[in-house]
């Protein structure tokens, strides 16, 4: 099953979610390794965009923990789980509307001068050049997912597609550690989606993990190096894409078992 | 880095454990709950003050009563516009003058300046739909709450242009006050009475009209899910013209009984616009029942608070058991409101040390920071009333008998760690 | 004629300064405050208690001394720190427990709190006065001008210094990351937590801050007039704030500057024009004036909801 000797980055430990009367997630045990990605599939309403809201913090489980790099993180607030290295996009994109593209870039990153009051008050003229270096590597982010043509537009005027590029860029400018992705090339052209799968890819390869929900079963196969199967709001099975490819339990699941 | 398998863990069941405390609590409706509460507290305060208590308690179904009809009403267009009309306290004041103008003006009978009232203000509703509220559609609560807002600075300064700022009479001449026998009270047939029974009256009218009518189900259904409704072949915008013209019609009887009691002048209704917020929040919007509770519960509140206020007037009051009781308020609210572990157990700390002063103060008299004394009395009346609907707000913002219950058994889960505020949507 | 000019110029200014406060929390961080009022009315009396040295025993302890035995202009300036800070912190107190609500929600929370602010400072007449007016409060420079059009032309020069100082701060903070996560916040807060940043401090911290603000102009308005009154403070105080910002330009502190000095001359030339109407037809003019501004209201929400000016676009040259 699981390979002795990559660290796991994120284990999630019997975690409980319910809404009303339906538990969304189960008592979900999984582990997610270092350095890969790894691919969450399962049909629909087996759980796992619930248990991405729950892991990123947007929800605190009814039962259960969830731990990054070590350290427990269930019940913390969205914002502080980001800045320990976890990110995640959203399936339906949520670009800052009415900021330019290159603004909803800078807003994603990580801690620099001039986002606490501490530092415009005491020292505001280092905030000048941080600026600066913020915008240059926003311009270079966007340069690698190709939206650098866009930069001084408003998010509102993208396409669907550009959002969704836009929300990589994101996930890509914030430096995470782990990054969730939320179903990242659904309703996306192909040579757009191909260009998204490469970042992902070169990101992987300087040390990003990834996990990721994806439909496109093509594509998960390919891609990804480690897949887990979600159903009924627990873990089935998990493996490489060639013994889940064969794994008649996942068949039923996804028939209706 | 251990990799830790889990073990068992303390997940609790998210059913209903059988019997015992935490069951009475979820069996028991929300409403039902909300009248013990109200009625315990009259009876400390009656134990504590006496008989001007009840009094109040007299008043303030009175009062509640013109809260109740301007609560349902605005629930209406609340509940299905989505967005609070600042204005529905204006739209109240101009069944007033309308009435005013019929009565007075015209010389006719009240009947007929109340039914001129209804039909004024329902047609008034629905040009503002037309004019603006329905190009606002889709923009969120906050375009529309400041149009309504515009539309109010206009409505109150058209009234006075056109009445002037003195306070007018209607027509009728209400009987004295009745004292009630060896009690001490004094009860009014028609500023009391009949306040009382035409609210109680209408709202059953609503309630039978919502729940058995055609219209009134289009109406569920659109407050609803809108889009739900229209793809369901609901002519989704005559039904909210209705609804505009029903909460106008309620708005002007509710204008119309404030004016008998205290009279024709152009802030009349939006004096009482706060109050009727918090009718509608603490009950609930879009079900009239709950605009009901609400405004009686917030004219009782009111009332009271009025005599609590005019009991403490001027007297002397340790600030360490202000202190104390602020501490544990902010504590337990905090603890309340709160998701993440840690700020809840502060929270809680915070709230102890309140509790501990407030038995000292109380059992021990101490009182090591001198007294402090609150010079407004009666003027306070309103804060009681602002309080409940704040606190409301904050932990049940969906009120007494919202449409957004959660399940029975949800509520104790939610103190246990869920996380609240965020509006995520709902699980994929 | 100037002269005629510096008794709108001040109190516009006045104006134009709450309408900056406000416009941080609402333009750029979406916080629909309508507490308004209340911390301008706070912030007026704190200056004026200071100022006049009118701080009693009793609650507080030790009477104040209304004078460090210092020159006038630099008590006046602490007791406007003192003004700003009562009203930031009585921001940040109302915000803790409130901002967790929804925009709607918000408004009504905070007219209620508003409201309950306002009773106390009428009631409490042992610490505000209350409904007598406190003694008279002075201007910067009441021991070199006498009251008349000079003293109100020099404080107009003050009032506009203040503005001018309080643009210069805004700006500063708005363009900074600060002030670009609090727009962040304002178009989706959920998608700015998902980016890292504390919502709950943001918001807390551009309250605050705006109320202060609020306070700074409260101490203006009581230093102006020199007597205050608790219905000063009503809620309509807080619909002509809004007025301003919205029809100037949320989000864009130049064009708040410009909606302010707008509406204060609009209301201003209404009063002129009635010197030239009969006696019965002056009252009416009130009227039509805050309905025109109703309507303004109404109409620019339809169809310029971003104002006259709206908030310009965020763009930094590009390196090579």
């Amino acid at each position: 099953m699981t390979e002795p000797g990559t660290p796991p980055i994120l284990v999630i430990e019997d975690v409980t979610k319910s809404f009303g009367g339906i538990r969304a997630v189960d008592a979900c045990s999984l582990t997610v390794r270092a350095g890969r990605i790894t691919g969450l599939i399962g049909p629909n309403g087996a759980g796992k965009s619930t248990l991405f809201n729950v892991i990123a913090g947007l929800y605190a489980p009814d039962a259960g923990q969830v731990y990054f790099e070590g350290t427990r993180v269930d019940g913390m607030p969205p914002h502080r789980i980001v800045r320990r290295g976890l990110m995640k996009t959203f399936q339906i994109p949520r670009e800052l509307r009415n900021m330019t593209v290159l603004e909803n870039v800078m807003v994603a990153s990580p801690r620099i001068a001039g986002e606490r009051l501490t530092d415009l008050f005491l020292h505001p003229w280092d905030i000048p050049m941080a600026e600066a270096d913020v915008i240059q590597r926003a311009d270079g982010v966007l340069r690698t997912v190709g939206l650098l043509g866009l930069r001084d537009e408003y998010a509102k005027n993208l396409s669907g597609g550009q959002k969704k590029l836009l929300e990589l860029a994101r996930a890509l400018m914030g430096q995470p550690k782990l990054v969730l992705l939320d179903e990242p090339i659904a309703g996306v052209n192909p040579v757009l989606a191909q260009r998204i799968l490469a970042v992902i890819e070169d990101l992987r390869d300087h040390g990003v993990t990834f996990f990721l929900i994806e439909h496109d079963m093509d594509v998960v196969m390919k891609r990804c190096e480690w897949i887990i199967v979600m159903h009924q709001g627990r873990r089935l099975v998990e493996g490489v894409p060639d013994e889940i490819k064969a794994n008649p339990k996942v068949i039923d699941s996804y028939l209706g078992g | 880095m251990a990799d830790r398998m889990a073990g068992t863990t303390d997940a609790e069941p998210a059913a209903i454990p059988s019997f015992g405390l935490t069951w009475l609590l979820t069996r028991i409706p929300r409403w039902a709950y909300a009248i013990l509460v109200l009625i315990v507290a009259i009876a400390v305060l009656w134990a504590l003050i006496g008989k001007p208590i009840l009094q109040a308690v007299v008043t303030g179904l009175a009062v509640g009563s013109i809260y109740v009809l301007g609560a349902s009403g605005l629930s209406l267009t609340y509940g299905i516009k989505k967005f609070a009309n600042f204005a529905h306290g204006d739209l109240m004041t101009v069944g007033a003058y309308a009435a005013f103008y019929v009565n007075v003006t015209l010389s006719q009978n009240i009947y007929l300046g109340v039914a001129y009232a209804i039909l004024a203000v329902a047609i008034l509703g629905v040009l503002l739909e037309l004019s603006i509220f329905r190009q606002l559609e889709g923009r969120g609560p906050v375009p529309a709450l400041i149009a309504s807002v515009g539309v109010s600075l206009v409505l109150q300064n058209a009234i006075s242009a056109l009445y002037t700022t003195n306070v007018l009479y209607l027509r009728v001449t209400p009987p004295q006050d009745i004292p009630l026998g060896g009690t001490g009270l004094s009860f009014n047939v028609v500023k009391q009475g009949v306040t009382l029974v035409v609210a109680v009256v209408l709202i059953v009218f609503l309630h039978v009209m919502l729940r058995y009518t055609t219209l009134g189900k289009a109406m569920r259904a659109c407050s609803d899910d809108m889009d739900l409704a229209r793809t369901s072949g609901i002519k989704v915008r005559n039904v909210i013209l209705w609804t505009w013209a029903i909460s106008g019609a309620f708005a002007a009887v509710a204008g119309v009984l404030l004016a008998v009691i205290v009279n024709v002048f152009p802030l009349l209704g939006f004096f009482v616009l706060l109050f009727i917020f918090a009718a509608v929040i603490v009950g609930g919007i879009g079900s009239p029942y709950g605009a009901m509770l609400g405004g009686l519960i917030i004219g009782v509140v009111q009332k009271m608070s009025n005599v609590v206020f005019g009991q403490i007037q001027n007297q002397p009051i340790p600030l360490s058991f202000v202190l104390a009781a602020v501490l544990l308020a902010m504590g337990l609210f905090g603890a309340l409101i709160t998701a993440e572990r840690r700020l809840r157990l502060g929270f809680l700390s915070i709230a102890g040390i309140g509790f501990g002063m407030v038995l000292a103060t109380s059992i021990f008299g101490w009182s090591p920071f001198g007294a402090i004394r609150i010079e407004g009395g009666a003027e306070y009346e309103s804060v009681g009333a602002f309080l409940v609907m704040i606190v409301f707000l904050l932990l049940m913002p969906e009120g007494i008998m919202g449409a957004h219950r959660q399940a029975a058994g949800g509520r104790i889960a939610a103190l246990r760690g869920r996380r609240r505020g965020v509006g995520v949507k709902e699980p994929g | 004629m100037v002269l005629l000019l510096a008794g709108f110029v001040a109190p516009a200014t006045i104006l134009v300064v709450l309408a900056l406060g406000l416009n941080l929390q609402w333009g750029h961080t979406g916080l629909f405050n309508a507490g308004v009022a209340a911390f301008v009315g706070v912030g007026a009396y704190v200056f004026a208690m200071f100022a006049t040295g009118s701080v009693r025993a009793g609650a507080f302890g030790s009477t104040y001394p209304g004078h460090w035995g210092l020159a006038g202009p630099i008590d006046l300036v602490l007791a406007a720190l003192f003004a700003m800070l009562a009203a930031g912190v009585l921001g940040v107190l109302i915000a803790i427990p409130t901002l967790r609500l929804r925009a709607d929600y918000l408004a009504i929370a905070t007219l209620a709190l508003g409201e309950i602010a306002r009773l106390v400072l009428k009631n409490e007449r042992s610490v505000t006065g209350g409904d007598q007016t406190l003694p008279l409060v002075p201007r910067p420079f009441d021991a070199f001008v006498p009251r008349g059009p000079y003293s109100d032309a020099v404080f107009s020069l003050v009032a506009i210094g203040v503005a001018l100082g309080i643009l210069f701060v805004l700006d500063f903070l708005t363009r900074a990351p600060w002030g670009r996560n609090l727009r962040a916040i304002r178009e989706d807060e959920e998608a700015a937590m998902a980016l890292g940043k504390d919502a709950f401090t943001l918001k807390l911290s551009s309250f605050g801050i705006g109320c202060a603000i609020m306070g700074l102009s409260g101490a203006l308005l009581a230093s102006f007039n020199g007597v205050i009154t608790p219905d000063q403070f009503a809620p309509a105080a807080t619909f002509s704030a809004y007025v301003v910002v919205i029809l100037g330009g949320s989000a864009n502190n130049r064009g708040v500057i410009l909606g302010g000095y707008l509406f204060f001359l609009f209301t201003w030339t209404t009063q002129q024009l009635k010197g030239y109407f009969p006696g019965d037809v002056t009252l009416k003019l009130d009227y039509l004036n805050q309905i025109a501004i109703g309507l303004l209201l109404i109409l620019f929400i339809l169809f310029q909801p971003e104002g006259v000016m709206p908030e310009p676009k965020y763009v930094p040259r590009r390196k090579a």
